[in-house]
């Protein structure tokens, strides 16, 4: 099987909303199959340089290369379409449709092409057995809580086997077990080949996460004491 | 799995709500129009009224007067004169509208047709000359009364100025009959009619619309559903000489001449004015027995105050429903995208563009209000059974259409800037 490499190459990034810059002069390499965390304290940026990432938005200036694609010259429409063949993102805020079920929920992203559905079936018995709700995908997504939901949220991200996965906070209302699941099945997607840029305030990231960077006004550093270093 | 049933599952009851909010909202305005339309003619016809000054002109031939008026031939000739001068007189409009039962033969089933029914009257029926005629709810009609009230017909032809005037041997009357009889009878028919003591052929030449209505002295908005409308007939030459040449008794020339005395005399002219002129008429043909009564215009004034009223009612009633309803849909619709707005996160985070969105969702509402106000156009055209207005109707419906489309237009790109989508997915 070939592995699908992903490569990611911001380069001097500036992002401002009103006049007040977000984002100076971000610079960050990451190669692919790699599972990157990145923390900081609220409001510094990194849900703004995540969204960036998976095209949700542009920066004012500076370059963003994805798998060779340069990202910075694509309008917002075309960053669509490559979010949509290519990145599976986890917001922060975590939007379900009420009235669908589970399971209808996360073959959303499906619904605008075309799938196979048996496979598709097995793949979400996997997840959802990977993060222990296999036994609530026939249920209203009304019926969950905050966590159960934010797991379904997670398994909708990975539903289209994307190669870069953007997460923000995916574990925010998750108790450390569960957390730990997670953790567990981004660790394994990305030696599978998916590259996974996770934002998060959980101190259970860094054993985890092949690198870790910390985000302050000043910029994006790495953290050098990280497992994928050790 | 169908797509289209997932992704209208979590949305249909609102949909329809809207969509039949937006329905309503079109039948009413649909009606409105209609009634707005009608009140306009009857206002223009009231109007018509309303300038004029209103006489009444009636004899004062009763009783042993009368009998004793008609002894002398001659009188009716000079009575006929008399009707013919203040007809013909180029400074007053004579107006008459008598409500005056005729027999028919072939009478409807349905009594309501009877002349005395709204009274509970049962005396409707009787024989003449070994028939059976019931009377029947009858008007007759000068030229003037069509000129200035809108009477149209659904179908046939308003009388020619031949059906006005009675020449000798003249046994057929054209007829144009009410809404109502139009399932009992057809264009051409032939109606056996005793009138004023006489058989006449009554031949249908039309069929006036529903609740069309003309000003009579006894009521300003008489509606002719139910009527026979006659032409108000003048003789062609002297009653003396028509009694020599036909065998018609005379007592249908009295009735005839009678009818045709009594009406309105509309003119600018004061009462001082008519009065003298109707007095050289007087002296002309030396007939006296009449009398003028005073300006009695407040029949005309209550039916322009009335039309008017309603018209300025349906005005007030159309912009209050619109403006409810506007913005109901506005509320409507906000609520709906604010209800619906994590579902466009779901497609925006899987790879749909918002502009997409934005598009899908004006595109959903056009076709929406498309079906709901195409929907209320046929219902109302259906109900009104009625498609002269069906121009009017078209044009109105695509502008509430179009009206639709730019409240959702605006709400769209208010509640689905790329800024609120980004700062609800940070959680903000």
């Amino acid at each position: 099987m070939i592995k699908i490499i992903s490569f990611i190459s911001l380069d001097n990034i500036v992002k401002a909303y009103n006049e007040k810059i977000i984002l100076h002069h971000i610079n960050l390499e990451i190669v692919n199959n790699q599972f990157i965390s990145i923390k900081g304290p609220s409001g510094v940026g990194k849900s703004t340089l995540l969204n960036i990432l998976a095209g949700l938005e542009k920066a004012d200036s500076g370059k963003y290369i994805l798998d060779c694609i340069e990202m910075h010259a694509q309008n917002l429409n075309e960053l669509s379409e490559i979010r949509g063949s290519r990145i599976g993102y986890i917001s922060q805020y975590n939007p379900m449709i009420r009235n669908l079920t589970v399971r209808e929920n996360i073959v959303v992203p499906l619904l605008l092409g075309n799938y196979n559905q048996k496979q598709i079936t097995a793949y979400i018995d996997e997840l959802s057995a990977c993060l222990k709700i296999n036994h609530l995908l026939d249920k209203k997504i009304d019926k969950l809580s905050g966590g159960e939901r934010q797991r379904v949220g997670v398994i909708r991200a990975l539903i289209k086997k994307p190669i870069l996965l953007i997460a923000d906070e995916p574990t925010g209302s998750l108790d450390d077990d569960t957390t730990i699941l997670v953790f567990h099945l981004f660790k394994r997607l990305s030696e599978s080949g998916t590259t996974i840029v996770m934002a998060t305030h959980s101190h259970l990231s860094s054993q985890y996460a092949d690198k870790e960077y910390r985000m302050s006004p000043e910029g994006i550093f790495l953290n050098v004491q990280t497992v994928g270093d050790m | 799995m169908n797509t289209a049933r997932l992704l209208l599952k979590n949305k249909k009851w609102f949909m329809l709500l809207i969509g039949l909010l937006s329905f309503l909202f079109s039948v009413v305005l649909f009606v409105l129009l209609v009634n707005i339309n009608i009140s306009k003619i009857e206002i223009h016809s009231a109007s018509k009224l309303h300038n004029y000054n209103i006489y009444q002109i009636t004899d004062n031939l009763i009783g042993e007067r009368e009998i004793e008026f008609f002894k002398d031939v001659k009188n009716y000739d000079i009575l006929h004169d008399f009707n013919n001068r203040v007809f013909e007189n180029s400074k007053v409009v004579f107006y008459n509208a008598v409500s005056q039962p005729v027999g028919l033969k072939q009478y409807p089933p349905d009594k309501k047709f009877a002349a005395y029914y709204e009274v509970g009257s049962n005396n409707d029926l009787y024989e003449y000359d070994g028939e059976f005629y019931q009377f029947s709810k009858s008007m007759q009609v000068t030229k003037s009364v069509f000129d200035y009230n809108v009477v149209e017909l659904m179908e046939g032809q308003p009388f020619d100025d031949s059906a006005y005037v009675y020449i000798a041997g003249k046994n057929e009357i054209p007829v144009i009959l009410g809404s109502d009889y139009r399932q009992y009878y057809k264009l051409n028919d032939q109606l056996e009619l005793h009138y004023y003591y006489e058989k006449f052929v009554g031949r249908v030449v039309g069929f006036a619309k529903e609740n069309s209505f003309i000003f009579t002295n006894l009521e300003p908005q008489q509606v002719l559903n139910r009527y026979i409308l006659l032409p108000s007939m003048s003789l062609s030459e002297q009653p003396s000489k028509l009694l020599q040449k036909t065998e018609v008794d005379e007592i249908f020339f009295r009735a005839l001449l009678l009818s045709n005395m009594g009406g309105y005399l509309m003119t600018n002219l004061n009462a001082l004015e008519v009065r003298k002129e109707v007095a050289d008429i007087e002296k002309v043909t030396n007939f006296t027995d009449y009398q003028i009564i005073g300006a009695n215009s407040l029949s005309v004034n209550l039916l322009y105050k009335m039309v008017d009223a309603n018209q300025t009612l349906i005005y007030t009633i159309s912009s209050v429903v619109f403006i409810f309803s506007l913005c109901a849909f506005y509320l409507f619709v906000k609520s709906f995208i604010k209800r619906q707005f994590d579902t466009y996160l779901v497609y925006i985070m899987s790879g749909v563009t918002n502009n997409k969105i934005k598009k899908t969702i004006q595109l959903e509402f056009s076709i929406l209000n498309g079906i709901s106000i195409g929907l209320a156009l046929l219902c109302t055209v259906l109900f009104m059974q009625d498609i002269t207005l069906l121009s009017i109707l078209l044009i109105s419906g695509f502008l509430v259409w179009l009206l639709f489309h730019v409240v959702v237009y605006i709400l769209v790109n208010q509640l689905l800037a790329t800024t609120n989508i980004i700062e609800k997915l940070k959680g903000d």
